[in-house]
């Protein structure tokens, strides 16, 4: 026996659905799916999600992606696209329905469906009554559009499923839209149906005590056995194998969204060219006396792994963002994993050599990682604005748009949010929320209830610690990012709907940074750092008091003066060092080089203090200890920081140098580190590294 | 006569209001709090909370943040507002003449009262005291004007009596606070070292109104009495009455039904005009001897149609014994609620006003009691016995509101107590050839079709006894001899399946 679920939504249908889209993958693939559909109301937000899931394993079930279209005269259909070209269709469908109102709603119309047909399956959802009006209707989608219309049939336990599924069977029948067994899924388990409830309460303002009706009558929206789902269809195997049969039909893929990179070339000329000839031209800028051999062969081998991925286009349209910054006299300054690169580094992207730094390729870009690099590159706040219309005056509104940033639930809004709905009074849940940082991923701990004067075995402050701690993490709405473009090279709304900013003349994807970098989709940061701005500001005021003219480049290093006043600790106003934190430590660190700088704000962080860090290397500064190192090669790697390890690149060199990792297993081992969700790896790895070590000697 | 006058200023009324019904709420900061968008602020503290540092208006966060045990409770500004009418219906012992001053104050026209209370100042203190017994916070004083009473009751001279012309005395040393201006004026006042209304005396008049504005001329003249100052004194409600005074005693059912018409015509004509509806009417019958019989006519809605409302009287009048005769009627409308005027019907000047259920309504509950006349109205929950309340059909809303469609229908009677079916098995329920046999009350059913489920789960917030059973999936059972029963079933972990019947259909 075998199903596949067309009427799915997730909790990107936001306040309605009930589950994250993995989850759906993964209940689907367990209950032996044959495909599992994504069709969120008017969106496709939550596809990407599903399709990070269901491509981890070949036997997960197939990903059907879709869309619940809900017209203005309450129609509703669900739409699935057959292949890419209807896909884009469906992307621009959504897009116009967005474009036309405010931020978050959609208006469509029947009109604008018979517009975008072309390619679709659409599967029609009935009212709870079906009447001489949808018979209407169904009529009118049938012969609009013959052979891709459907009739949505589901048994949800409401009494008089039977009588229903006959009549919607006789209504299909008769408008010759073929019936297609469904759940109208809005949970991947029973247990979600609280949750489901309290997501009502919190759309509707209102508590549970006083939701009534809203909530879910019984807990059957969820995904089901496949044998389940043919008893509950017993009298309509039509029905049934119809699921498989549109399953079939739909060739789509979200992989087939292979992603068109604008050319940045004109007139039919390569872009590994067009690189190569500005890195040439770079290397007489940056080492007019001659290129250093070792730079010479670093360079050869980052362009070949550019070419290699075919992301030459991308540097060209990062460079070509500065390039115009520089030439409107917009301060501008590459930051973070491109400052790896010196192809970045001679294309002028970013200012400081990472040979110099003795950082390594691939923290950047990796063969193995198969994900897009990321070149984040900040602007003065001011003039970033100059920039964002640049991009959008090159590329257009039609190919240039803002990734979304997915605004999800964190501990305190969630319990707010759900301690509203489950009608605890204001001082309880403020009293709750000033805890938050007492809550760990198991939620709060039970004796940090009582000392707040609570009892957490009282059931309704249980349910709702408990709800809260389920609702972490589902999304609430979209916003924009704070500066990541995507570019294409073809139109963007077929490759992902558009809808509105709540900024005026700003319109932001569906789909945010994680979700581009699944597809593998290109992003260039577009940051505003208020920092840049102070900057410019104060050259322009040295430049009419002293007459002195800098530049970023031209600033005089290691003034002593500045580095007197550091030793103090008075640094408020100076970028990155000015926090409390950095504040304390100054007067103990004592930089005196720009090294120590550099060391000074990445010791101050969690990751360092945690790993208790901060002390040997302070011991070791003032010469209260000796400064050791496991071997030759190690202290290669490690003299700069006195022997201890505060880097990222440092974590990965040891990995190459000591336990004879390759560039891209050590980039695998510092994503392992720096993230908690992918807990699978780290154990592997840590495994190969111990024995990496051991067989080169290290105990 | 000089006008004598009493201000009460009742400074935390709100909290008040609560602290009174909450001991546990009383000598602790306690604040009364209200929503404005997403903010949460303080509409009204107590003393106690003032005393800390806590005002009105601030946000409850930055409150918290001085004062973390700040106990707070939702505002009412309705029942502020009632509380504040009691206070002024209660203040009418001392004197008709009451008015309400804001939402916090109350001027008292003692004129010619005092010496019944022994006194001006024994009576400011009785008054004062049996408030603040109430639990009510008050500081009043009493004076030749309002505006110098306010002036002496808000500076902190709480049972301040100023003798008869001397208002100017008693107010020079008070400062400008007192005068009733605005909060600019007052410091524009002080910082001109204007501190006190008696250096405001010597002061020009025309320059004080060219500095001040106008106000502050005339509140000054007010409070010296130089100016009249009207005050918005509230009636008392009236009693509506109608009476008739006969020439000669009557006997008969007839006659004081007769009677009767006039005094409802009267009555409604002139209720009509105040758009004000009766719900209690009582019929005294004044005999010759003195004695009077009453009769008591109550109504769902508020009504003042005479002919609907005399239908009522129609039993009762005859119980009434005459006597010696009748010689006064008095119709008062005892209970009255607000009625807007509503569109005549032309053709039918006896349209009811209450619509046909509405006069059954009243009718039943003239003859059975009030409390006895009883409807279901809808209620939001999916449960069964949860999606409809009794009530009474005389005392609720007007419209008890549509229940909702269900895919489905109720049973007509829903049992309280689910009765167990024992015997009833039903494997092969839903399909075609389904029959099953089994006893209920003491005669075998012969089950003929099941219709359903309609699969229903509890409430997961509430832990209902009744529900603890699990999801629950209802059928409708048709038997042979056509009863229809509504049953479920319900599966138990040790006990497998169970069947209960529920309900009876139609």
């Amino acid at each position: 026996m075998s199903y596949a679920e067309l009427h799915v939504r997730t909790n990107f249908t936001f306040l309605e659905g009930a589950s994250h889209p993995g989850e759906y993958v993964q209940v689907a693939a367990d209950l032996g799916y044959a495909a599992v559909a994504v069709t969120d109301r008017n969106s496709l937000a939550g596809v990407v999600r599903a399709y990070e899931e269901a491509k981890k394993s070949v036997t997960n079930p197939k990903l059907l992606v879709g869309a619940q279209l809900d017209l203005a005269d309450r129609q509703s259909l669900i739409c699935f696209p057959k292949d890419r070209a209807a896909y884009g269709r469906l992307s621009q469908l959504i897009s116009l329905g967005r474009r036309r109102v405010e931020k978050g709603a959609c208006e469509l119309h029947f009109e604008d469906v018979m517009d975008w047909a072309d390619g679709q399956i659409f599967i029609i959802v009935p009212p709870e009554a079906p009447d001489e009006v949808f018979q209407g209707q169904l009529r009118r989608w049938a012969t609009s559009l013959p052979e891709t219309v459907y009739c949505a049939a589901n048994h949800l336990y409401r009494g008089n499923d039977a009588d229903r599924l006959e009549r919607l069977a006789v209504m299909a029948e008769a408008a010759g839209t073929p019936l297609v067994a469904s759940n109208d899924v809005l949970m991947h388990t029973p247990r979600r149906r609280p949750l489901a409830d309290v997501l009502s309460c919190i759309r509707e303002g209102c508590t549970i005590d006083t939701a009534g009706r809203l909530t879910q009558k019984n807990a059957e929206r969820h995904l089901k056995a496949p044998e389940e789902m043919a008893r509950l269809f017993h009298g309509y195997p039509d029905a049934m194998a119809r699921t498989l049969e549109i399953a079939g039909k739909i060739s789509f893929c979200l992989s087939d969204l292979k992603y068109e990179y604008p050319d940045e070339v004109s007139g039919g000329q390569d872009p590994q060219d067009e690189l190569e000839r500005l890195v040439a031209k770079g290397f007489k800028q940056r080492y007019p006396l001659g290129v250093p051999q070792k730079v010479q062969d670093t360079v050869e081998r980052e362009l070949k792994i550019i070419k290699e991925l075919r992301y030459a286009p991308y540097f060209l349209t990062v460079h070509d963002i500065v390039r115009f910054a520089r030439s409107k006299g917009i301060l501008c300054q590459g930051r973070g994993s491109a400052a790896n690169s010196l192809v970045c580094y001679i294309l002028g992207i970013t200012a400081i050599s990472p040979d110099r730094m003795d950082m390594v390729f691939e923290r950047f870009v990796s063969a193995a990682r198969n994900e897009p690099p990321d070149i984040d590159v900040d602007f003065e706040h001011e003039r970033r604005e100059e920039v964002i219309q640049y991009i959008y005056g090159k590329y257009g509104r039609e190919r240039a748009g803002l990734a979304a940033t997915v605004i999800c639930y964190r501990a305190r809004s969630a319990v707010r949010e759900v301690g509203k709905a489950m009608g605890l009074s204001v001082d309880t849940v403020s009293v709750l929320a000033s805890q938050i940082w007492g809550w760990s991923t198991e939620g709060l701990p039970e004796e940090r209830v009582r000392e707040v004067g609570l009892d957490p075995s009282e059931p309704r402050l249980a349910m709702c610690l408990a709800l809260a701690h389920e609702l972490h993490g589902f999304p609430r709405h979209l916003s924009q990012h704070v500066g990541g473009f995507i570019i294409t090279r073809s139109r963007l709304d077929e490759v992902v709907p558009i809808e509105n900013a709540a900024m005026e003349d700003r319109t932001v994807i569906e789909w945010d940074k994680d979700d581009l970098d699944t597809l593998g989709i290109l992003k260039v940061d577009v940051l505003g750092l208020g920092m840049l701005t102070c900057i410019r500001k104060a050259f322009g005021l040295l430049r009419t008091h002293y007459a002195k003219m800098y530049e970023l480049t031209t600033v005089p290093e290691g003034d002593s003066e500045v580095y007197d006043m550091l030793c103090k600790g008075d640094s408020i106003g100076v970028f990155q060092v000015e926090s409390r934190a950095q504040m304390s430590f100054l007067p103990r660190m004592r930089p005196r080089t720009f090294y120590d700088l550099v060391i000074e704000v990445a010791i101050v962080r969690p990751g360092p203090i945690q790993g208790d860090m901060v002390h040997p290397y302070i011991r070791r500064r003032n010469g209260e200890e000796e400064v050791v190192y496991p071997s030759e090669e190690l202290k290669q790697v490690l003299h700069r920081t006195l022997g201890v390890p505060l880097f990222q690149e440092q974590a990965m060199r040891i990995a190459i140098v000591g336990a004879g990792f390759v560039p891209d297993e050590a980039d695998q081992l510092r994503r392992a580190m720096a993230t908690f969700r992918k807990t699978g790896t780290i154990h592997t790895l840590r495994g190969k590294f111990i024995e990496g070590m051991l067989a080169n000697g290290y105990t | 006569m000089k006008r004598r006058i009493v201000y009460l200023w009742l400074k935390s009324l709100s909290t008040d209001r609560i602290a009174r019904r909450t001991p546990a709420l009383r000598d602790r900061p306690f604040a009364l709090v209200a929503e404005s968008g997403n903010r949460v602020f303080l509409y009204a503290v107590n003393l106690e909370a003032e005393e800390v540092g806590i005002g009105r208006g601030m946000l409850l966060a930055s409150a918290r943040t001085i004062c973390p045990e700040l106990a707070t409770r939702p505002a009412d500004m309705r029942a502020d507002w009632t509380f504040l009418e009691a206070i002024v219906a209660w203040c009418r012992r001392y004197s008709p003449l009451v008015a309400r001053a804001g939402g916090d104050g109350i001027f008292i026209d003692i004129t010619g009262c005092a010496h019944l209370f022994g006194g001006e100042r024994a009576m400011l203190d009785g008054l004062l005291s049996k408030l603040r017994l109430f639990g009510v916070e008050v500081s009043g004083a009493l004076a030749d004007t309002a505006g110098a009473a306010w002036a002496l009751a808000r500076s902190g001279l709480s049972g301040e009596v100023a003798a008869p012309q001397d208002t100017a005395n008693a107010l020079s040393p008070l400062p400008v606070d007192g005068l009733r201006l605005g909060t600019e004026t007052t410091e524009t006042l002080h910082r001109l070292g204007l501190k006190t209304i008696g250096a405001l005396y010597g002061l020009s008049r025309a320059s004080l109104a060219a500095r001040f504005g106008r106000e502050t001329v005339r509140r000054l003249d007010q409070a010296l009495g130089a100016e009249h100052e009207p005050l918005p004194f509230e009636p008392e409600r009236s009693v509506h009455q109608a009476v008739v005074r006969l020439a000669e005693p009557i006997f008969t059912v007839s006659a004081v039904e007769a009677c009767l018409t006039r005094l409802l015509d009267q009555l409604c004509v002139r209720l009509e005009k105040h758009q004000i509806g009766i719900r209690r009417l009582e019929l005294k019958l004044i005999r010759v001897d003195n004695t009077e019989g009453v009769v008591t006519v109550g109504t769902a809605t508020p009504n003042r149609a005479p002919k609907e409302l005399f239908r009522l009287f129609a039993d009762k009048i005859e119980k009434v014994d005459a006597g010696f005769g009748i010689e006064r009627l008095v119709l008062e409308a005892a209970v009255t609620e607000p009625l807007n005027a509503a569109q005549e019907v032309l053709e039918n000047d006896c349209a009811p006003q209450a619509g046909p259920l509405g006069n059954l309504v009243d009718r039943l509950a003239n003859r059975l009691g009030f409390d006895r006349v009883l409807r279901f109205a809808p209620a939001d929950s999916h449960l069964p016995e949860k999606a409809s309340v009794v009530s009474s059909a005389a005392f609720g809303p007007q419209s008890p509101g549509v229940f909702p469609h269900q895919p489905v229908p109720r049973p007509v009677r829903l049992f309280k107590n689910p009765l167990l079916l024992h015997g009833f098995e039903a494997e092969a329920a839903g399909t075609s050839g389904f029959t099953a046999r089994f006893p209920l009350w003491r005669r075998p059913v012969i089950a003929r079709s099941l219709q359903g489920p309609e699969r229903i789960s509890p409430e997961w917030w509430l832990d209902d006894p009744a529900w603890r059973g699990g999801a629950r999936d209802y059928w409708w059972l048709e038997a042979m001899s056509g009863e229809r029963l509504w049953v479920y079933r319900q599966r138990d972990r040790q006990t497998g399946e169970k069947w209960f019947l529920h309900g009876l259909g139609a």
